[in-house]
């Protein structure tokens, strides 16, 4: 063996912690240590003796290794403590692991359960409806909160609870980073992600150790097979000289002698000798070679077995790989595949958009075809108009017949018999009013926050105010738009008036330029607000001339005016869509973290707007549209 | 190879039979363990 090999040896031999020496070793260990060290042993109580006795011992427990010690024995040795240490560490995994168990799903649903709490009443009522109403019930609030509290915790599920929660957030929490609770999951699944990298090392480490030990074997089976190789040779060698020997004769082994008669007496009697001492060798390495091939067989049956029973737990270990029960790098196996079926799935869906007609005509089909009366209800009433009018736009008659009457039974069904619209918020001035009539004085009309006011209704709102920073009181210059007028306004027998349409169009513009900040309560309050104006734009689009009327009512200067309330719709629609975009990438990026699955069901008729309680199998599939 | 190298090198395989079940039992376990662990 190489020097440097030995040394290696014996400085991992020094490593072992003492009490192995003992335990291998036994009495010679201890009785070579005491007489070693019998006179040291008297005055290690010194002071000044203390760190010499400490390298002797150093140095004596180096001899014993060195000189008392097989190398097999030393690899035994080692082999013995690396496995006692190893499993050690893998018990002490366990139980490290068995105690995060219990509290590390809990961390995250707490996360999210916290979470769903700041979700309105309101919200949970129109996506659950009766089923949470009648889960609430009856009692006090104090009761009922705790029922809600249950509710989340019990008949939500995790990836539902995600997308509600990305829902709420409005894209100044996105963007500013007020993202606490995305930290509290980060948290919540660094543990679970710590417990799949330890799970890991253990795994990966007792798959060496277990691979070394055979590899290990491996050597020892080998030289053990040559052992049986040297006793073959040896009796293959004995055989040769005994036909040499026989067929040579004693008179030919009398040539080479040196001497007279005598010699060839001598000489005959040795060759006899040697034959049966050949043979007898013989006799003696055949019966040991038996002996040794038959413990060779039953070795390497069992190495071959230990063999097969690795390659089996390293299959085992690759399912596990493969299903991301542990890490593999630094990512598990099987998101990457989610995200690459994810990912083929998206452009499945994407090769099929670029046909608008392919696609309206499937969207409609699944409105009427996959939905309940009232999950046709909820569509309509949140879904973003701009799908639903992309849809009407490239509907074929059909369809548009069977929509057109479903609008209408939806807008006669509405509660709401006005839509109210107030002027702006406090701020403005006696001296704002004096200032926009004297800079502007042959205007006759004005925009003051959302309507429209006159002149007249300028100067009288400033007769006997004399301090210019006194703040006028706009309460009375609301608009007020009757159900009749909202039904009818993209008619052409409309009765709205341009102070009507000019407010509709501020108050939907005003809330544009502000949805970044707006939360779901203050989305839904408004859409409830402007449900007839969506109702009654998506009707219009209904009339099987539609496409050709449209250049007619351009060229109408009051009709083009009700026409950009549609347009101011449809932007209102592209800027929820954007918002519900972002919220769906802050969601997946939470899927992420939690090691699920992307989202990739972005069905053009928002899936989200519908009951998810998984009743409905169709609203979690992908959207596929039907073959025309 | 003397008879008492011979009797260590034997020996040595037995031992490394021994731990090798060890191994064996012990990361069957942790796999069984692993596998049982509902992920929610």
């Amino acid at each position: 063996m190489a020097t440097d090999t030995k040394n290696a040896l014996n400085e991992e031999m020094m490593q072992v912690d003492e009490k192995y020496l003992k335990e291998y070793c036994g009495k010679e260990y201890e009785e070579f240590m005491k007489e070693a060290l019998k006179e040291a042993e008297e005055q290690k109580e010194k002071e000044t003796k203390k760190e010499a006795f400490k390298d002797l011992k150093e140095q004596k427990r180096m001899e014993f290794i060195e000189t008392r010690i097989a190398d097999d024995k030393k690899r035994l040795i080692l082999a013995a403590v690396n496995t006692q240490e190893g499993f050690k560490a893998v018990d002490n995994t366990k139980k490290i692991i068995k105690k995060n168990l219990a509290t590390i799903n809990d961390k995250r649903d707490e996360t999210l359960n916290k979470e769903m709490m700041k979700v309105s009443d309101e919200y949970l009522k129109r996506r659950y409806g009766q089923r949470y109403q009648e889960f609430l019930g009856e009692g006090s609030d104090e009761e009922k909160n705790e029922r809600r509290k249950e509710f989340v915790k019990t008949e939500i599920n995790m990836s539902e609870k995600l997308i509600i929660i990305s829902q709420h957030r409005n894209n100044m929490q996105i963007e500013t980073g007020d993202d606490k609770f995305s930290a509290d999951l980060s948290e919540a699944q660094k543990i679970k992600t710590e417990r799949k990298q330890r799970y890991k090392k253990d795994v990966a480490d007792l798959y060496a150790d277990y691979k070394k030990i055979l590899d290990d074997n491996e050597v020892l089976i080998e030289r053990f097979q040559k052992e049986i190789d040297d006793l073959q040779a040896n009796i293959s060698n004995a055989r040769q000289s005994l036909i040499q020997l026989n067929s040579e004769g004693a008179s030919k082994l009398d040539i080479n002698s040196v001497g007279g008669s005598q010699t060839k007496t001598k000489t005959t009697e040795d060759v006899e000798k040697s034959i049966k001492n050949i043979e007898e060798n013989i006799k003696k390495w055949e019966n040991q070679m038996n002996e040794k091939l038959a413990v060779l067989g039953k070795i390497k049956t069992l190495q071959q077995k230990y063999g097969n029973k690795l390659k089996a737990r390293e299959n085992e270990i690759n399912t596990l790989l493969e299903e991301g029960k542990i890490f593999n790098g630094q990512e598990p196996i099987s998101e990457t595949k989610e995200s690459e079926k994810a990912s083929n799935k998206m452009t499945t869906t994407e090769n099929n958009l670029s046909n608008p007609k392919y696609i309206a005509k499937a969207m409609l089909e699944d409105f009427y075809r996959a939905r309940t009366p009232q999950q046709r209800r909820m569509i309509l009433a949140q879904c973003g108009s701009k799908d639903f009018l992309y849809a009407l736009e490239h509907a074929g008659m059909i369809n548009k017949m069977r929509i057109k009457a479903t609008l209408k039974d939806e807008i006669d069904n509405m509660e709401d018999d006005k839509l109210v619209i107030q002027p702006a918020p406090n701020g403005v001035t006696v001296g704002n009013i004096k200032n926009l009539l004297r800079a502007n004085s042959a205007q006759q009309k004005f925009k003051i926050g959302k309507v429209s006011i006159t002149r007249e209704e300028m100067q009288a709102l400033i007769v006997g105010k004399d301090d210019d920073d006194t703040q006028l009181d706009l309460e009375g210059f609301e608009i007020s738009i009757s159900k009749e007028t909202l039904k009818n306004m993209f008619s052409r027998k409309n009765s709205i008036s341009d102070k009507q349409i000019l407010a509709i169009k501020n108050e939907v513009e005003d809330f544009i330029k502000n949805i970044g900040s707006k939360n779901m309560d203050e989305i839904m309050e408004f859409e409830d607000k402007i449900q007839y104006l969506r109702y009654a734009s998506f009707l219009q689009e209904t009339g099987f001339m539609r496409s050709f009327t449209r250049f007619f009512d351009f060229m109408n200067p009051k009709r083009r005016k009700v026409f950009e309330i549609e347009n101011t719709l449809a932007e209102y629609a592209s800027e929820k869509d954007k918002r519900e975009k972002n919220a769906l990438q802050q969601e997946n990026k939470w899927r992420k973290t939690l090691k699920i699955p992307a989202r990739s069901d972005i069905s053009m008729i928002n899936p989200e707007a519908l009951d998810r309680t998984g009743k409905d199998k169709l609203l979690n599939q992908d959207y596929e549209p039907m073959e025309m | 190879m003397d008879n008492k190298e011979y009797e260590e090198n034997i020996k040595a395989i037995k031992e490394n039979f021994k731990l090798m079940e060890e191994y064996d039992n012990k990361l069957e376990k942790l796999i069984e363990e692993i596998k049982s662990e509902k992920e929610d």
